[in-house]
């Protein structure tokens, strides 16, 4: 199945050689456990492919991307629907993790994860985008 | 312990019919190119409370789908997606090629891809929802969920025409 290669986990070659395998099975694929590190962590690794391919620096792809979106001048292909899956759950992260709760289960407290660092996230990932909407 | 779940066993929790239905198809599956692995979270007293997960199948040669979403429990009721791709297409190694697509998340809102339409026709543009119509007589696209996905679907493999469309206008 998939292996973890040098641009990160989702790297699209990567993605088409699982796809390839022919043996992948979802009666077989057990769910891991989703926390708001592991979804920034890919996040990151994401983003470092599309600016990469954009040529441009994490925090004008981030400016960038939804525009060239909307205005059709870049198709959403799978590394771009991935970004657009991570970014809207780093959203949902960082919202729920600024209201307080109800929220996601309670982690084990670590510089990254308190309260303040989540106010950060929010901060972070709101910021760019004050027009977009969970609703 | 939290029970073993696989993606199967979400999507007949979340959406029952949908993983029998797609394998009625016959076809093949392959490995979602969003969520290959699905993702759960607990709440603090030990519930399933938010799930995040995809299949992907070829039915034919040039039809392959993927179902892909997030979904938050609400109460009793599980609800809320923020995320969803009901993404219908000919390539089964990618998704910017499209017959149609009709993805939400945060940054594009809720929109639809149609072939024919954008600079690229076979990427199919970037279209907001409410300028798109289904089929007369099926469910608002606003409440669209895998069975009424795949009622399209099953409309667009009896005539290879594609089910939803740009209103007149728009």
């Amino acid at each position: 199945m998939k292996t973890e290669g040098a641009e990160g986990k989702f790297d699209k070659n990567l993605v088409v050689e699982g796809s390839k395998a022919m043996d992948y099975n979802p009666h077989e694929i057990i769910a891991c456990e989703e926390s708001e590190q592991t979804i920034t962590s890919e996040l990151e690794n994401v983003e470092r492919i599309l600016a990469s391919r954009f040529t441009m620096p994490v925090s004008r792809l981030r400016r960038e991307l939804p525009r060239l979106l909307r205005s059709e001048q870049v198709a959403e292909d799978e590394t771009i629907s991935r970004w657009l899956f991570l970014f809207t759950a780093a959203m949902e992260w960082a919202e729920e993790s600024a209201r307080g709760g109800p929220g996601p289960p309670e982690e084990e407290p670590s510089a990254d994860l308190s309260v303040e660092g989540s106010q950060e996230a929010a901060a972070l990932f709101l910021c760019p985008f004050r027009n977009a909407s969970l609703n | 312990m939290a029970p073993r779940l696989s993606a199967v066993d979400l999507f007949n929790l979340l959406y029952p019919g949908t993983v029998s239905r797609l394998e009625r198809y016959g076809g093949r599956w392959l490995e979602p190119l969003i969520n290959p692995c699905p993702e759960v979270t607990y709440s603090v007293s030990g519930e399933l409370s938010r799930v995040s997960m995809a299949l992907r199948r070829e039915l034919d040669d040039k039809t392959v789908i993927q179902i892909a979403c997030r979904a938050k429990r609400n109460g009793s009721v599980w609800a809320d997606c923020h995320y969803l791709s009901f993404h219908c297409g000919p390539d089964k190694m990618a998704m910017d090629e499209v017959w149609f697509r009709i993805d939400k998340e945060s940054v594009g809102g809720f929109h639809c891809h149609i072939r024919g339409h954008g600079p690229d026709p076979v990427k199919g543009g970037h279209i907001d929802i409410h300028h798109v119509e289904g089929p007369k007589g099926s469910p608002s696209l606003l409440s669209i969920d895998p069975s009424s996905f795949l009622d399209l679907v099953d409309l667009f493999l009896s005539n290879r025409q594609i089910p939803i469309k740009k209103k007149p206008g728009r």
